[in-house]
């Protein structure tokens, strides 16, 4: 009975294969540090000038239509995963990674290089890809 | 007697080994990155002291920091994407997975950059180096200029963008 269990318990882990997945609240930046709301308390439709966004957000991470309209990009990390696999016929493998979250700030300027509009978008966990296309796609 | 003294040796041994140990990883969690060294003031006094707003013209700006990562504005506003690097060489894949993993590290390398470092501007142009030079980064930064008619510094901004 003493080593029934310490061998059960063997086989179970090792024919275990695994994968955790831990969420987490938005939290560490990457790449650009968060624009949150209080970064962005200065940003007024039909107000705020280029030269003012410029100077309190820096350069934007992409430019469009001759600097009508820029984009700021950040990516937070929302969780954690985990898996692992037992070896078999094949060696065992094991791996971590997280879930990033994209964020994009779009702002279009009018001819005079004030704020026509705005927008705040959080994108899904496996859309880091296609950010570029969101952005055209403004 | 002699048994039981040596067993509460062995005890006092294990608890001190237990200690040891608890303090080592203790110290290690503890440690924290040392943000001295990546501060907007502290770049910008070290290496950004030549920007004086109504006095620093545009030529002397290219001059220090070389071609700027975009004009803006038909050119009346310059800005530069920077990074901190090493002076006199590259860094190797290897120190920055090593830069990754440690906090201590980061701080050794962040204050050798403090002393022998220098700011690198990257452009939009080099695109596999630009990729590169971002994951060996140190710290990235933002410097935005505005000049007036006359070519001369109206007013900046210096930012830490990331990490």
């Amino acid at each position: 009975m003493k080593t029934v269990l310490p061998v059960t318990t063997l086989i179970v882990a090792f024919l275990w294969v695994g994968c955790v997945i831990i969420p987490t609240a938005e939290h560490a930046p990457r790449g650009r540090g968060s624009l949150d709301q209080e970064r962005l308390g200065f940003i007024r439709t039909g107000a705020t000038p280029k030269e003012e966004v410029l100077l309190s957000l820096g350069e934007p991470d992409m430019v469009r239509q001759r600097e009508k309209i820029f984009a700021y990009v950040w990516v937070m990390v929302s969780g954690y995963w985990f898996y692992f696999i037992p070896g078999g016929y094949a060696p065992p493998a094991a791996g971590a990674g997280t879930f990033s979250n994209p964020h994009i700030l779009l702002i279009e300027f009018d001819d005079a290089h004030v704020i026509k509009r705005f927008e705040l978008k959080q994108l899904g966990v496996f859309s880091l890809r296609n950010l570029t296309d969101e952005i055209m796609r403004w | 007697m002699d048994a039981a003294r040596i067993r509460g040796t062995m005890c006092s041994h294990r608890q001190a080994i237990g200690t040891v140990v608890f303090l080592v990883v203790a110290a290690g969690c503890a440690l924290t990155l040392d943000d001295r060294y990546v501060r907007e003031s502290f770049v910008r006094g070290r290496w950004l002291q030549f920007l004086q707003d109504g006095r620093t013209s545009q030529q002397e700006v290219t001059a220090s920091l070389g071609e700027p990562s975009a004009y803006l504005q038909d050119g009346k506003i310059l800005a530069y994407r920077l990074i901190l690097v090493e002076e006199d060489r590259e860094v190797t894949e290897e120190e920055y997975q090593q830069d990754k993993g440690s906090k201590s590290a980061v701080n050794k390398r962040r204050q050798a950059l403090s002393e022998n470092g220098r700011l690198l501007v990257v452009r939009g142009t080099m695109e596999d180096e630009r990729f590169w030079l971002l994951r060996s980064r140190a710290a990235e930064y933002s410097l935005v200029l505005m000049f007036d008619e006359s070519h001369i510094l109206r007013t900046h901004s210096f930012l830490r963008v990331a990490p």
